[in-house]
């Protein structure tokens, strides 16, 4: 297989759809359209146009638009469209370009394959041929979204270095664009109405592309023109949906808070009735706590419960036993209630299901050492999130297992062979 | 006859209930009326061990801690855990260890155990031993739509009904019941016998005063009169049907009467009883439910009511009624099942589904002065039909006209092969665990060939610290190792995880140990355990340990050589004084026999039993023995060693004391009387050997001083066997000032060598020295000793004092004996 249709393929698989691509890039449209009216008659020139849906675009936006992609299995699609394209290294032509000629210079995801002397040539040389109030689109991946900057990006095997959005911005303004805008780009549309975010929000959420849209100095009349695309804000970043999982944490919290006041007047209720608990069940209790060693005793107790259960069971006329075991469970919470008051269970019930939805995603971290090294700095900054955490860990480690053949006699050993029919 | 009788329901949940009472009951009334003719032997569930000890007490004084028997209950076994495969094992297991016991008859007291428990009962299919079984009644086979809804609960019933009906004969608690096994089971008729029943002793044998009556019934918010009923919530109480009854009655005579329904109920019940009552047409405050009462409670409640009504629907005999009559109670009640039987006048019956004629029978009971003192006059009548000798006595001639087959000689390891192979047979099916657990069970059914004699050696397994204990323990089992004994000696420690493991390898110092097992200790009944080490650090473990295999029939025996961290704590550092107090609390809980080295110390033991908190359920005895002591030939040879040792002393005006320095022992007031008779009697020296103890600081700092200078107190903290032989052979007189001591071996060490001894006049000196020792005062004054010391040297010097000659003293030998006399081995 060929390194072309390899990229080809590889784009087709990973990039997305053609369409669902031309839709994304929508996005720059009120950026172009403003440039439109200013220069009517404007060009534009796309480094790295791969398969040319951004070509495309403009096209139909009315803007003529140049292609130029090293690789020619990608060339072909655009060929097949009939857009105006150019097999050769893009900035490389970019140097040929005159100066302030041209209205929109572009290059998505094109940043993360060229090495750092490239981009600052990439993007010097753009501010060259850019006629005044002139755009340059960096499209690239975000490092903010943590399952992109630990393996979504490392997906393409010819990505060199992700680079932060700081960082591009700041190469811009460095060369001497006069202002930056930050784009971020093709998040889950549902996340940004969203109040709440689940766990693997927060990891996978984030917008995972964004680009830097930087201007060309102009008159401040011209300028004043992009004011309002410029000061729009787009997309999700990945304090907002730390933020909306830590106040979905709080919002159970304060709901605990509510339970536990209204568990109090019913505990408190409850005590009057306690009171009166009768002396064969205290007294029952009371052994209990006193030989919790003796296996016998606890095999009575459970044989109690039991025995509870089948009377709730009879009570609700359930036909089947295996439809008690919810009840036998219930039937276990109201004795854990009993046992332990209720505000203790309520708690317990919480963590558990706390544990039970955050249980999958650590097990998806902990499999991926570069990713959990992140998460823990993220996780850090929510102690409530890390004692969670650290408490799983926990309960699982200390399961032991009770090992009873070292209470078997010798005797008992050989009785154990006897019925095994070993010698 | 051999009988066997299983007495698991008086273990189970039911024991709180009238089957277990009923049980027990007949069980004691057939051991006091058949002891003579027949041999009784009782059968627990090892699993159930709560009630275990307290059915021992009851019953090891009728027939004997051996008679008692404890088969391994398997857990997890329950009805309504549902695990067949397992329950079938513990139903083998339990039939392995009755066919060991090999009785002539099995009777098991209540069949239809272990719905929400570990209780086995089970008669198998082929080949078993005659076996007889209680029938109170069969209320869940008839009332299926009330009592066996639950498939789970049907299938487990249906599965006790089909192991029922193999039983050889049946005791009906009624003749209704009778009726009911005939008609529903099928069974011969042959094989069924009614025993009645009777109300039980429990309940006759509480003595309330009229005050206390009244107490009672204030405490129960009942004022003035009152009808009363007792029965639990099931509908074949009918208790609605006696609410619409009672409604019925003339407004008039229930404006001064109160209902009163005495109920196990929790809160929700009770709202939904009183909602029924009141749509019955019953009054606000005209109902009083009791909830759970006391049988004395109940007495009150019985002897004060104005009548009791029984309106149940079904019944396997009716105990109420006749709790009631017993109490001198008027009683009308249902004409339905075994009531009649209880009741017995027509008149006094009416149809339970009939509130009308209900109605009418209460009113007149109430009204009809004549009528009433009729039914009274029957409750007297009728109480007299019913005894517990009676029922007893039928139960025993049905068992002893019973046709037995020839008993066929079957060897234990054939019994043991039978119950492996069925076991084998179903170990696809059971888990690692479970088969562990059955394992266990069987090595706890099954007697050891020869029982053991366990012995704690926990300390000296450990290390041999060459403590004065350490010393006895060595003595005695050494001494015991030599004879033939009926028990296999076996030597066992308390390790660290808290269990008893054979201390294989220090019995190889005694004995072949083939053929011995190693690991893990699990005694079984008629072994027995002597606590000859002291392990008082352990108590909470050992305690646990001791009360299951006491439960199990092991004799607990307990040696305790002192008790003085509790009477002198001021004497001991905080770790002994601390952990005393709870080790003395075990044992005088735990142990069968305390066996002491002294009477002194037996008489401590028995102050602190009686000062003590501690409830023993079972009887316990204190005994006591002497301790032992090796006879050493007089040496007389002054080697190298000794002579420097004992430069510049005149032995024969020295005055001897031997043993740790540290407060207890009374150095310090003997020494501080030396000083003193430093002026009178310079010629006269006290010579203290022994090491540094505990909290003595100041004392030896004296000591130190003394010996630097030239004076009449001198300290050998170290000094050889040797040179201790020769002191003893040469000194002109023992001190023995010790405030307190579990024996007083060196008194016994002087006389061998024939010095004189002068103690301290505490009881122990007494019992070891008797009249061959000169005592002082127990006062811990400086011029007591003084005084004493003057005094003797005067008697001395006549040779008036009191020799040690011929103060008695046991060997070794004699003493491992008597121990072993305590302990009735032979």
């Amino acid at each position: 297989m060929s390194h072309k249709s390899f990229y080809r393929a590889f784009e087709d698989k990973f990039r997305g759809s053609r369409a669902l691509i031309k839709n994304r890039i929508k996005i720059y449209l009120p950026f172009i359209l403003k440039l439109k009216e200013l220069y009517p008659d404007s060009s534009a020139l796309d480094i790295g146009c791969g398969r040319g849906e951004w070509l495309e675009l403009l096209k139909d936006n009315g803007i003529s638009a140049q292609g130029i992609d090293l690789d020619s299995g990608m060339l072909d699609a655009c060929l097949e469209l009939g857009l105006d394209v150019i097999q050769d290294n893009g900035i490389q032509y970019l140097k040929e370009q005159n100066d302030n000629s041209i209205a929109i210079v572009s290059a998505f995801h094109v940043v993360e394959h060229i090495s750092f002397d490239d981009l600052q040539v990439l993007v010097e040389e753009s501010l060259r041929v850019l006629k005044p109030g002139g755009i340059l689109i960096l499209e690239t991946p975000n490092p903010e979204n943590i399952k992109v900057a630990t393996e979504k990006f490392y997906l393409d095997p010819t990505h060199i270095k992700s680079i932060p959005s700081e960082l591009l911005s700041f190469i811009s303004e460095f060369h001497g664009f006069i202002r930056t805008k930050v784009v971020k780009l093709n998040e889950p549309k549902e996340l940004v109405n969203q109040n709440c975010a689940s766990l693997m929000d927060v990891l996978g959420g984030t917008s995972p592309d964004y680009a830097v849209v930087a201007q060309k100095e102009a008159d401040s009349d011209i300028l004043k023109h992009f004011d309002n695309v410029f000061s729009q804000d787009f997309g999700i970043s990945l304090v907002s949906l730390a933020a909306k999982f830590e106040r979905r944490l709080l919002n159970v919290e304060a709901k605990t808070a509510e339970t536990e006041a209204k568990a109090n007047v019913a505990e408190a209720k409850a005590n009057v009735a306690e009171a009166k608990a009768n002396v064969a069940e205290a007294k029952a209790n009371a052994a209990e706590a006193k030989a919790n060693v003796a296996e016998a005793k606890a095999n009575a107790t459970e044989a109690k419960a039991n025995a509870a259960e089948v009377e709730m069971s009879h009570i609700l006329q359930s036909r089947s036993w295996r439809f008690t075991k919810p009840l036998r469970w219930f039937g276990l919470q109201v004795r854990l209630i009993g046992a332990l008051g209720f505000r203790a269970r309520f708690k317990s019930f919480l963590v558990k299901v706390i544990r039970f939805f955050i249980s999958g995603a650590i097990r998806f971290v902990s499999t991926r050492p570069k990713l959990k090294a992140v998460i823990w700095s993220l996780i850090k900054r929510s102690s409530r999130l890390e004692l969670f955490t650290r408490k799983f860990h926990l309960d699982n480690s200390s399961k032991h297992e009770i090992c009873n053949a070292t209470f078997l006699t010798e005797r008992g050993k050989r009785i154990l062979n006897d019925i095994k029919g070993e010698k | 006859m051999k009988i066997l009788i299983d007495l698991q329901s008086c273990q189970s949940p039911s024991h709180m209930r009238g089957i277990g009472r009923y049980s027990l009951d007949l069980a004691l009334e057939m051991i006091t009326i058949g002891s003579g003719k027949h041999d009784f032997h009782i059968l627990l569930n090892s699993s159930l061990s709560e009630t275990i000890l307290s059915l021992r007490a009851q019953f090891e004084p009728l027939v004997g801690r051996r008679n008692i028997h404890i088969f391994g209950g398997v857990t997890g076994v329950s009805g309504i855990e549902n695990n067949i495969e397992l329950t079938q094992c513990a139903e083998i297991i339990r039939e392995f260890h009755i066919k060991l016991i090999d009785p002539d008859f099995v009777h098991i007291s209540s069949f239809f155990e272990g719905l929400d428990n570990n209780s086995v009962t089970n008669i198998p299919e082929r080949g078993s031993i005659p076996t007889a079984v209680t029938l109170y009644d069969l209320i869940p086979l008839i009332n299926e739509s009330d009592y066996l809804e639950s498939p789970l609960l049907k299938a487990w019933y249906y599965r006790k009904i089909e192991q029922f009906k193999r039983a050889d004969l049946f005791f009906s608690i009624s003749e209704s019941a009778k009726k009911e096994c005939l008609e529903y089971l099928n069974i011969d008729e042959k094989k069924v016998f009614n025993i009645s029943s009777s109300v039980s002793n429990a309940f006759l044998n509480i003595d309330i005063t009229e005050t206390e009556s009244n107490n009672i019934l204030d405490n129960l918010n009942i004022i003035g009169k009152y009808v009363l009923y007792t029965a639990n919530l099931d509908t074949r109480k009918n208790i609605t049907g006696l609410f619409k009854a009672y409604s019925l009655v003339d407004k008039e005579i229930r404006d001064t009467l109160k209902l009163v329904i005495v109920s196990h109920i929790d809160e929700e019940r009770r709202l939904i009883i009183e909602a029924e009552a009141a749509k019955a047409g019953l009054h606000q405050g005209e109902l009083i439910l009791t909830g759970h009462v006391s049988n004395k409670e109940l007495i009150v409640l019985y002897k004060r009511c104005s009548l009791f009504v029984f309106p149940s629907l079904h019944e396997g005999f009716g105990l109420p009624c006749l709790e009631a009559m017993v109490c001198g109670a008027a009683v009308v009640g249902s004409n339905t099942t075994s009531i009649p039987e209880v009741i017995g006048l027509e008149d006094a019956m009416f149809n339970p589904l009939d509130p009308v004629e209900m109605a009418a029978l209460i009113e007149k009971a109430l009204v009809d002065n004549e009528y009433y003192e009729l039914l009274l006059n029957n409750s007297k009548q009728r109480v007299k039909m019913f005894s517990w000798t009676t029922t007893a006595k039928k139960v025993l001639e049905r068992m002893e006209s019973f046709t037995v087959s020839e008993k066929l000689e079957v060897s234990k390891e054939s019994k043991y092969k039978q119950c492996i192979d069925s076991i084998s047979d179903k170990i696809s099916k059971l888990s690692k665990s479970e088969l562990k657990k059955i394992a266990n069970c069987i090595d706890l059914s099954m007697p050891k060939e020869r029982p053991e004699l366990l012995i704690d050696i926990t300390a000296l397994a450990e290390s041999d610290a060459k403590t004065g204990i350490q010393r006895v323990v060595k003595s005695i089992i050494e001494k015991w190792f030599d004879l033939s004994l009926s028990h296999q000696i076996r030597l066992v420690y308390l390790a660290s995880d808290g269990h008893y493991y054979y201390a294989f390898d220090y019995e190889s110092k005694y004995a072949n140990n083939q053929n011995r097992d190693k690991g893990y200790v699990l005694p079984t009944s008629g072994d027995v355990f002597i606590g000859l080490d002291l392990v008082a650090h352990a108590a909470s473990v050992t305690g646990e340990i001791y009360k299951k295999w006491r439960e199990f029939g092991v004799f607990i025996c307990i040696v305790v050589y002192d008790i003085l961290p509790i009477r002198m704590p001021e004497f001991f550092h905080s770790g002994i004084k601390d952990a005393f107090p709870l080790w003395g609390s075990m044992i005088i809980e735990r142990a069968d026999k305390l066996l002491c080295i002294s009477e002194s110390v037996a008489n401590d033991l028995e102050e602190f039993i009686s000062s003590s908190a501690v409830e023993r359920l079972l009887p316990y005895t204190i005994e006591h023995f002497h301790l032992g002591a090796d006879f050493t030939t007089p040496k007389n040879v002054v080697t190298e060693s000794v002579a420097t040792e004992l430069e510049g002393l005149d032995l024969s005006k020295t005055f001897l004391m031997v043993g740790t320095i540290e407060p207890r022992k009374g150095h310090e007031q003997v020494v501080n009387a030396f000083e003193t008779l430093f002026a009178s009697r310079k010629d006269y020296t006290l010579l203290i050997v022994g090491k540094e103890g505990w909290n003595t600081e100041c004392l030896v700092k004296k000591l130190k001083s003394h010996n630097a200078n030239t004076s009449n107190v001198r300290w050998l903290s170290n000094c050889s066997d040797d040179t201790l032989q020769y002191l003893y052979h040469n000194c002109c007189a023992l001190i023995a000032a010790s405030y307190g001591e579990g024996f007083g071996l060196p008194l016994i060490e002087a006389a061998q060598q024939n010095i004189p001894v002068i103690a301290r006049d505490i009881p122990v000196f007494r019992e070891v020295a008797g009249d061959y020792a000169y005592y002082f005062d127990n006062d811990n004054r400086v011029d007591v000793i003084a005084t004493t010391i003057r005094n003797w040297l005067e008697l001395y010097e006549k040779d008036e004092h009191p020799k040690s000659d011929n103060m008695p003293w046991l060997t070794w030998e004699e003493s491992s004996e008597q121990l072993l006399r305590c302990l009735n081995i032979n």
